[in-house]
């Protein structure tokens, strides 16, 4: 049989979701993926893995191990301990397509449920910084074809989502044609890392001088007269108190933000992430009020937070369309909500591993995923899904906001459903 | 007629030009040339010496040297076929390419002139659709960076200009271009 080569597949590797990938398929297999990177390579290549869950199971006795069962009759179960319980929690919807996404938010509301997302409490903050004075994101597109500097603000983009800079900084877009040749790369870090390795602007710098750094950048620009500082509404500046060689460095980053006409900024996880904003609280209020003034000040600067989970934004979208009465919590906080008679439903979340053991014994969980994982093992009733994007289909969002249509290369298995399916039977169960 | 003196000139100036300070162990063409029959029967079209250069550019094979397919040289033959196969890896662009540093980031994709001009997708970021156009040089296969084709090269066809976009621009080190 010849091979059949699959284009314009979508990658649901990371929240980039490159839609370039080319699949060279065979009796309906995975046999070679093309212009994937190491990451997407990898979960496409798994789909054929005999290591996937197959069949639904259903453990009746804490002592025991789970039986294999009918999708029916572990459906039966699920929805009767979904019932019962005192308390539901549902994790990991950031991994779900738009559509599953939606009817889990429907299901929490329905059932009263807490949804706990991981980095929940970071994206709250920022998006309601963002709110707050009336920022804008970018598009990929739009970096690609505009952008002349690119600041990648605690951000190493190359390990976490390594096509990134090939889709902005290195590529040639439409006002940019000679590509890296007239693009500036920037990085400021708690440490070198590769990302660092290739910026044209490095600085590196302990994790206390992040606001020092914004302080030292201020000074700079508003002394070179590219900012005004009567723009800025926080007064609460802080110390520029730097070394001569990180001050210099400074300089050099204002001077390239005057000579820009189009700079991005990429908030990484060195700044987004809840033990940083903790300590130090007004860095986002201060970094949102300064491209502000600058935009204000007619030097163009975009932002995008950098979130890698592959369909994050597509879950902040549906909760910020959702009524309020969904409770969403973040993920850490997931053990205070544990009490006995809690139920949680896993979908494609192996929160097992990032909360402490001994939380997690005795604890009932109905898992929905397609690989075996610590939650998996826990679980009580387990559902197989197909791999969306891989073998299911549907929607996913974009990091920069933008919605991809998936195209799967692999044609689903008559007895496979996919997380909607699933979704979908269990609402429509609990109705019965 | 050729001027002796003026070929020996010549000669020296090739091999000059492509014998390598061994540093890193890269062979040269004087390691090739020990291996070689050494008679300047003139069979292949040259004298040994600039055989042993065009050997370790890629341009000639082994099996190119009648004498050394006599009996009497088989030892010299097979010596002669591992010492050019790093130089056959490198291609005669000199491009080498580190599968284990590799992540399959695809900027190598983009970033290529030639990918450009024969793949309309990459100005814009994109790797190209199947089937790949013949003379595109970088595809990524499986997560890493593989080479399709060095016809087009900057660095292979005339006027061989010393192109080190895919070097350069690498973020992973995973590509090296030997002089």
């Amino acid at each position: 049989m010849p091979l059949e080569k699959k284009n314009r597949v979508v990658c649901t590797g990371c929240s980039l979701l490159c839609d370039d990938i080319s699949i060279d398929m065979q009796f309906n297999t995975i046999q070679t993926v093309h212009n994937a990177c190491l990451r997407g390579t990898k979960k496409f290549q798994f789909s054929a893995s005999k290591d996937r869950l197959k069949t639904p199971g259903i453990k009746t006795n804490e002592n025991e191990g789970r039986v294999d069962a009918s999708h029916d009759d572990a459906m039966e179960a699920a929805v009767s301990l979904l019932k019962n319980a005192s308390n539901v929690v549902i994790t990991g919807i950031s991994r779900l397509s738009n559509a599953a996404q939606e009817l889990a938010v429907q299901l929490a509301t329905k059932l009263h449920a807490t949804l706990a997302i991981q980095d929940f409490d970071v994206f709250k903050q920022v998006v309601l910084t963002i709110d707050k004075h009336g920022l804008e994101f970018f598009t990929l597109g739009e970096a690609l074809n505009n952008a002349d500097l690119l600041l990648f603000w605690g951000s190493n983009v190359i390990d976490l989502s390594p096509k990134f800079l090939t889709k902005t900084v290195f590529s040639r877009g439409r006002y940019r044609q000679s590509g890296k040749e007239v693009k500036k790369l920037a990085v400021i870090d708690d440490y070198p890392t590769p990302t660092m390795e290739r910026a044209d602007i490095k600085i590196a710098v302990e994790e206390s001088d992040h606001d020092a750094i914004l302080t030292a950048l201020i000074e700079a620009l508003a002394a070179n007269k590219i900012l005004d500082p009567a723009l800025l509404l926080q007064t609460d500046t802080g110390s520029s108190n730097l070394s001569s060689n990180s001050a210099s460095l400074v300089k050099d980053l204002a001077e390239a933000m005057g000579n820009s006409e189009y700079c991005t900024v990429m908030l990484g996880e060195a700044i987004l992430n809840p033990q940083f904003l903790e300590n130090h609280p007004v860095f986002l209020e201060r970094l949102f009020d300064f491209i502000k003034a600058m935009n204000e000040g007619k030097k163009k600067v975009a932002l995008l937070p950098m979130f890698y989970t592959w369909n994050f934004a597509g879950l902040m979208q549906e909760l910020g369309m959702a009524s309020d009465n969904v409770d969403a919590i973040d993920l850490q906080e997931l053990p205070s909500k544990l009490t006995s008679g809690t139920v949680i439903l896993a979908l494609g979340s192996d929160f097992v591993s990032k909360i402490p053991r001994a939380r997690v014994d005795g604890l009932q969980v109905v898992c929905v995923d397609f690989k075996r994982t610590p939650t998996s093992d826990l679980a009580t009733i387990l559902f197989p899904v197909t791999i969306t994007g891989i073998d299911s289909g549907g929607t996913a969002t974009r990091l920069d906001g933008i919605s991809l249509n998936l195209n799967p290369p692999v044609e689903k298995k008559e007895d496979a459903l996919s997380d909607t399916e699933i979704l979908r039977d269990i609402m429509n169960k609990m109705q019965e | 007629m050729i001027n002796p003196t003026n070929n020996i000139t010549l000669l020296f100036g090739v091999f000059k030009k492509h014998a390598r300070v061994n540093q890193t162990g890269a062979i040269n063409a004087l390691d090739v040339y020990k291996e070689l029959p050494k008679l300047n029967c003139k069979k292949c079209g040259m004298l040994c010496m600039p055989f042993a250069v065009e050997l370790l550019k890629g341009d000639k094979k082994p099996e190119d040297c009648p004498p050394l397919l006599e009996p009497k040289f088989k030892a010299n033959i097979e010596k002669l076929r591992q010492l050019v196969k790093p130089a056959k890896q490198a291609t005669a662009t000199g491009i080498m390419l580190n599968q284990d540093a590799c992540d399959g980031c695809g900027v190598c994709v983009i970033a290529c002139p030639i990918n450009s001009r024969f793949s309309q997708e990459c100005l814009s970021g994109k790797a190209p659709d199947q089937p790949f156009p013949d003379k595109d040089i970088y595809t990524l296969e499986n997560g890493k960076c593989k080479i399709l084709s060095i016809d087009e090269c900057r660095r292979y066809v005339p006027p061989k200009t010393n192109c080190r976009i895919c070097e350069i621009y690498c973020p992973r080190y995973a590509i090296e271009i030997k002089t």
